[in-house]
């Protein structure tokens, strides 16, 4: 696997890349060339290559001759890639507007100018290879990223058109907006009821009947209230493993978020509980924007709308699901989504 | 082993471990088993060690039965009436008025009622000898002797120096010794020559008749030598003392005569007293001192008299008190009825009177000693002379003495008082009460022949007669007559009514302590009431001393206690700042700065505490005490202020400028604290006009028909007792009731005042007592518990409904969050003045709880620096505790939008809470067993009270200040290593209740 920090030396510059005509959104105002001040010299390549912040397509001409794609040079290279996206995702009303948002963890980097738009109301999959970003994209939603030193970040994300990572941003008011579900259960060693209503209590909620409710409607949603009903005022930690994920599930909505962000819910449960758990996002899909990552392509294929292929921290392909799986663009892509390699 | 041998090659590339490595396993595992089971050998043996030390102290002492020696002379010529009693005289009565056994416990010499000595082996064959003791006595009791003779009316003996006095029925008195002479001599003396003594053996000595120095007791010592121990009877030229006239009346109650009747003799380094009564009532105190004449020869008693005003009996019963006894410091004299009336005399200090003229002793008292019904029936006074011991006729036995009483109403304020009860099982007569001349302790015996060793402070049984020692004695005259204790006070002894000497070994261990005078309050000799105080040594030997281990271990909990209060919120949230607040990269480098705080050795913490904080705290108290008020007031104004700048400036400040920003807040609210602490000081302790005139001495003196009401009661006064009346302009000064006259304008005032400052204002003289009123230290106490309660009512009702009309964030709402603020704080000094004043209208004084007098070694100084000695512990073992929350956790608070300080409050915090419970308590045992900066930085006054001015004595401190003092394998040795385990208990408990307390909680972390 070739290291993100790639030797300095002389850059290719001849990258074949074309920007799609029928994009229009985007290319105007995206990107910002020479943000990418990084060590790793990845700045010429990027002022050569025009708008990598736009949404673009790879000329299939273009490389596979040598069997060498232009995103494997980029990787060598060090380079970000203009990601493929599919033209239907460009017209749909967005929450989430990353824009060429790259990310660090002290010298190395591990977000390359993401840009892509999460669709309101829809479910959009994160897929790709362990190390791959996607997790690391989707605490950035949140600036979850900032409490891990030595971590900075340049770009910006829009929630609901307003700037994330703008300094007069505050960064609560963000997270109170958007709800978390992570790959590990991680209930509070409190109360089940007392779980739920953890987001409403911090905000100084203290009227009983509010918060009886909103623990209700939460649980309910995530198909939970039937079997702990009747023990809400028990310890979480003493429920099993996929009702306790089906708990932080709950916490995470009980504030009635916009988006709700999902690392890899369902890759410590069952069967079972992961059934549960996708039946819950197929259930609120028109309600709350849900990103998911996830290492389950299948799972990916079922509860997504789009699906958005990442590899080596890069943004590679962005489509509807059913594009993705079925007639992916890109040869990584078909590669990673037919099960031959990652 | 054939087959490897045969056929190696399918071996060959078996893996197989080195016998090297095996032997390095082994070794390895022997190591550490020896090193793991060493460890636990060696605190078991600590501990071990230290209660093996203590123990002895516990264990009760026990008298082993030696023998009997029948003494005919001894024997009761008639059947006693009644119980015996040596200072009277009666017929029939052969017991020796005095006994001394010598040093060696070989023989005892006795001087009879008819003037004669008698000296006896104490040996299976004793041999007895009679000697010429008083020249001219001739019968024995009653007003005159058959020959026409003086006769001995009253005897007394002080059996720590071996002195007596003898009162003859011709008035006369006459001083005497009675003692041993120990030598050693290489040669077998020639009156023993036909022995052959082996080692260890003796052998009474017998010179020839009519020489005293003839006789004694010789042993051969291991070291061949050959120890002569003899007695030497000495008596000084008899003396007449000087008589006052009788009182008037007094002689209708008494019979005349001028037969010395009672006598008691004192006899201290100081001075000698002789206390007198003559048959007719008439008493005398009589300063004794020894001339000895130009020409040599024997001294000659000198008596210088002084009155007493004694008064005979009228209500019945006799006259003349059955036992009349001086106090050692010549200062008191108590008449003692058999009914257990007892008249004290004393000194007078004449208040008021315009002569100083000694009166000598007055009436001062009449106490009840026992319940009516019961009989006195013998009586003592116990070492140093201030402790009277009585016995009844059920076999009770009390300790009682002059003790200050504020209300006493007796010209000397004190009031004789019972302070010690000791029941007997068997209610037999006590018939003799004897004291020993080293300690405390004392032997009664009673009439049916029991003997019990006690001592007065602790309470201890030292030793007890058992029935079967009897069993030679004819059971009707078993009583025992003359108990006497050995000069080592290793020995017992007891004279029947039938003449039998009976022989105890006193093994008493560690009599002067017990549990119950090491844990509970002791009514110590003269104290006004019971007490629990440690003063471990005194001036002079008679002297009472005070094991109570209860103020060390309170100033051990006083010490902890005021540090934890100092360093644990200070060490808890400096760890949740770092841990939960301060970005990581700024968190490892405070961090280790923080711990190597805690390699400071402490005693050079204590040398900074005594040479730099302590004066340093002195100068600038006012600040310092303000500081624990405006530090965290400036620190929270800071917040709200915080609030109110915009996001878009804030969020963009680094970690450390956060830090540098709290820094500055801190060192603002620090010297606002200083700088405010001169206007507090003139705000509350500014002295008032009389407080200057009675500081400058311009008083006058209130008669005492004009006290007021509550204070008439009071026979004496101090500034406690008066200060309630200080209001109404009453002062004490000098211990008489003043009121300030004159005027602060007055140049000769003015000048006092403006040289010792006394118009400025100070803390600590108020402090002391001397000026102001209660006041200012009750607001002071009520502003941070006002605070509280107004930030509970605001909580509750107003921040509800100021929710209403405020958004929740912004702007607005970080502007109204200050006026809240700024609010409450008005309110709580508000509500704080009204407490105060209400407080002061109770009658309370705020200097008798935490504040209180100064002294420049105090708590809050020890509070302070051991602070600082602990703060690193808690704050290391807290942020580990802090840290290892998970890190999931955090995300999932922090995902729902709740701030970092929400998370830390309500999901980290109750996680790490044992681990942070765990911090404290090891903090906790680190400052009980802290000993350095106690030990330099308090006064190591062991007093008892919570005054945070004043200074303490610990366990720890204690161990290391007076272990070099204590002679090894003594009481006060072992009552120091009884404080080490008391030490090592208390910190033992707090480690294990910390440990089951984090177990508990560790289950519920573990579950994560």
């Amino acid at each position: 696997m070739p290291t993100m920090q790639t030797r300095s030396g002389p850059l290719q510059m001849t990258t074949p890349l074309s920007v799609n005509p029928n994009d229009r959104s985007t290319t105007s105002g995206g990107g910002t060339p020479g943000q990418n001040g990084s060590a790793n010299g990845s700045a010429s390549a990027t002022a050569a290559g025009g708008d990598v912040g736009g949404v673009g397509v790879l000329d299939k001409n273009q490389g596979g001759a040598e069997g060498v794609t232009a995103f494997a040079e980029c990787i060598k290279a060090g380079r970000p890639f203009p990601a493929y996206t599919h033209e239907s995702l460009l017209r749909e009303d967005h929450v989430i507007h990353v824009k060429d948002f790259s990310l660090y963890y002290g010298q190395a980097r591990a977000l390359y100018d993401i840009a892509m738009r999460f669709a309101r109301g829809k479910t959009t999959a994160l897929i790709g290879p362990s190390g791959c970003g996607k997790s690391t994209l989707l605490r950035s939603i949140n600036r979850l990223n900032d409490l891990i030193d030595s971590v900075r970040c340049t770009g910006d994300m829009t929630l609901n058109g307003t700037s994330v990572y703008a300094p007069s941003v505050d960064v609560i008011d963000i997270r109170k907006r958007i709800g978390m579900v992570f790959q590990k259960s991680n209930p509070f060693p409190m109360s089940i009821f007392e779980n739920v209503v953890y987001s409403l209590r911090i905000d100084g909620e203290k009227r009983k009947g509010v918060l009886q409710d909103a623990c209700e409607r939460a649980l309910r949603s995530a198909a939970l209230w039937d079997e702990v009903k009747d023990r809400l005022k028990e310890s979480a930690l003493g429920m099993s493993g996929g009702q306790q994920q089906r708990l932080c599930i709950a916490r995470a909505i009980a504030a009635e978020p916009e988006v709700l962000l999902m690392d890899e819910p369902c890759s410590a449960l069952d069967p079972i509980a992961t059934l549960k758990v996708e039946e819950f996002i197929r259930q609120i899909a028109g309600r709350i924007t849900v990103v998911i990552v996830t290492h389950n392509m299948h799972q990916a294929a079922r509860v997504s709308h789009s699906t958005a292929f990442m590899y080596m921290g890069r943004l590679v392909e962005y489509g509807p699901t059913a594009d993705i799986f079925q007639n992916p663009r890109l040869p990584e892509t078909e590669q990673y989504v037919t099960g031959r390699f990652g | 082993m054939a087959e490897h041998k045969t056929n190696p090659a399918p071996n060959a590339s078996r893996r197989v471990t080195r016998s090297s490595v095996r032997f390095v396993d082994a070794m390895m595992k022997a190591i550490v088993t020896v090193g793991g089971v060493g460890v636990i050998v060696a605190v078991t043996g600590i501990l071990l060690y230290l209660a093996g030390n203590v123990l002895p102290l516990l264990t009760p002492g026990a008298a082993r039965f030696e023998r009997t020696v029948k003494v005919e002379a001894l024997a009761a010529k008639t059947t006693p009436q009644g119980p015996a009693n040596v200072h009277t005289i009666e017929g029939g009565n052969s017991a020796p008025l005095i006994m001394a056994v010598d040093e060696y416990r070989a023989s005892a010499t006795m001087l009879l009622r008819d003037g004669r000595l008698l000296w006896t082996t104490i040996d299976q064959t004793p041999v007895i000898v009679n000697k010429p003791g008083v020249e001219g006595v001739g019968g024995v009791g009653g007003t005159g002797g058959a020959d026409g003779g003086k006769v001995i009316t009253s005897a007394t003996s002080i059996s720590e120096v071996g002195a007596f006095a003898l009162g003859f029925s011709d008035g006369t008195i006459q001083l005497g010794e009675l003692k041993y002479e120990t030598e050693f001599v290489n040669e077998l003396p020639a009156a023993a020559q036909s022995k052959k003594l082996a080692r260890g053996e003796r052998s009474a000595l017998i010179g020839e008749e009519g020489t005293q120095g003839g006789w004694g007791v010789v042993e051969r010592t291991p070291l061949d030598q050959y120890r002569v121990t003899k007695p030497i009877f000495t008596l000084q030229n008899p003396a007449t003392p000087e008589w006052p006239e009788p009182a008037a009346g007094a002689a209708a109650a008494t019979k005349p005569g001028k037969a010395v009747v009672r006598i008691d003799y004192r006899n201290s380094v100081l001075a000698s007293y002789l206390l007198l009564m003559r048959e007719d009532g008439v008493a005398a105190l009589e300063r004794v001192t020894f001339v000895r004449p130009l020409g040599g020869g024997k001294p000659r008693t000198k008596l210088e008299s002084e009155r007493v005003a004694f008064k005979p009996r009228t209500d019945g019963g006799s006259a003349i008190p059955d036992w009349f006894f001086v106090t050692g410091d010549g200062s008191n004299a108590l008449a003692l009825w058999k009914d257990g009336r007892l008249d004290r005399y004393a000194r007078a200090l004449k208040g008021g009177a315009t002569s100083n003229d000694d009166e000598g002793l007055i009436f001062a008292e009449t106490v009840k000693l026992v319940e009516s019904g019961r009989t006195v029936t013998a009586a003592s006074m116990l070492l140093g002379a201030r402790t009277l011991i009585i016995g009844d006729d059920r076999g009770t036995i009390r300790g009682c003495f002059a003790s200050r009483q504020n209300t006493a109403s007796t010209p000397d304020g004190l009031k004789f008082v019972v302070a010690h009860q000791f029941t007997s099982v068997i209610p037999s007569p006590v018939t003799a009460i004897a004291t020993a001349g080293r300690d405390r302790r004392f032997v009664a015996g009673h009439e049916d022949g029991s003997l019990i060793a006690r001592h007065m402070t602790s309470h201890k049984v030292l030793g007890e007669s058992l029935p079967k020692d009897l069993a030679g004695i004819d059971a009707k005259a078993r009583a025992v007559t003359v108990a006497a204790f050995s000069p080592k006070m290793d020995g017992l002894y007891a004279i029947s009514t039938a003449g039998v000497l009976r022989s105890y070994s006193l093994d008493a261990k560690y009599a002067d302590a017990s549990l119950s005078s090491l844990f509970t309050p002791v009514w110590y000799e003269g104290d006004e009431g019971p007490s629990s105080t440690w003063q471990s040594s005194a001036g002079e030997d008679t002297a009472e001393i005070k094991y109570s281990l209860t103020p060390l271990i309170f100033g051990t909990l006083k010490a902890t206690v005021y540090a934890m209060l100092f360093a644990a919120p200070i060490a808890i949230l400096a760890a949740i700042y770092t841990s939960e607040l301060l970005h990581p990269r700024v968190r490892n480098r405070v961090k280790p700065i923080i711990e190597t705080m805690a390699s400071l050795p402490s005693v050079v913490l204590g040398f900074v505490a005594a040479m730099i904080v302590a004066p340093l705290a002195r100068d600038i108290l006012p600040g310092v005490l303000m500081g624990f008020f405006v530090v965290p007031v400036t620190t929270l104004a800071a917040a709200y202020l915080w609030q109110m700048i915009p996001v878009r400036f804030r969020s963009g400040l680094g970690s450390g400028v956060q830090l540098a920003l709290v820094s500055l807040v801190t060192v603002i609210g620090l010297s606002l604290a200083i700088g405010l602490s001169r206007p507090l000081e003139k705000v509350l302790f500014q002295p008032s006009t009389n407080d200057q005139l009675v500081l400058a001495g311009a008083v006058k003196e209130v008669p005492r028909e004009q006290w007021p009401e509550g204070l008439k009661a009071f026979a004496s006064l101090s500034s406690e007792i008066a200060k309630p009346y200080r209001e109404q302009g009453f002062y004490v000064a000098g211990g008489k009731l003043v009121k300030p006259e004159g005027l602060v304008s007055d140049p000769a005032i003015a000048e006092i005042i403006r040289r010792e400052r006394l118009d400025e204002p100070s803390m600590r003289r108020w402090l002391d007592g001397n000026i102001g009123t209660p006041w200012a230290g009750w607001f002071l106490l009520m502003v941070p518990a006002s605070f509280i309660l107004v930030a509970l009512v605001r909580g509750r009702f107003i921040d509800p409904w100021v929710l209403r009309f405020v958004p929740r964030t912004g702007l607005k709402a970080a502007v109204s969050e200050l006026t809240k603020f700024v609010f409450s704080l008005v309110a709580s000094l508000l509500l704080a003045y009204v407490l105060a004043n209400a407080l002061v209208g109770m009658g309370l004084d705020s200097r008798e709880s935490i504040f209180g007098s100064f002294s420049q070694r105090n708590t809050l100084v020890v509070a302070i620096v051991m602070g600082f000695a602990i703060i690193p512990i808690i704050y290391t073992i807290s942020e580990d505790a802090l840290s290892a929350v998970p890190g999931s956790l955090r995300s999932a608070s922090l995902g729902c939008g709740a701030t970092k300080w929400q998370t830390a409050l309500r999901v980290v915090l109750p996680i790490a809470g044992s681990g942070i419970f765990s911090a404290c308590m090891i903090g906790l045992g680190r400052a009980a067993g802290e000993t350095m900066i106690v030990l330099m930085a308090t006064g190591n006054t062991p007093t008892t009270s919570w005054n945070i001015f004043e200074g303490m004595r610990t366990l720890a401190a204690n161990i290391a200040v007076e272990l070099p003092e204590a002679p090894s394998g003594e009481t006060h040795y072992r009552v120091l290593f009884m404080g080490g385990l008391c030490l090592f208990v208390m910190t033992f408990v707090i480690n294990t209740v910390a440990e089951v307390i984090r177990q508990r909680f560790r289950k519920r972390s573990a579950a994560l």
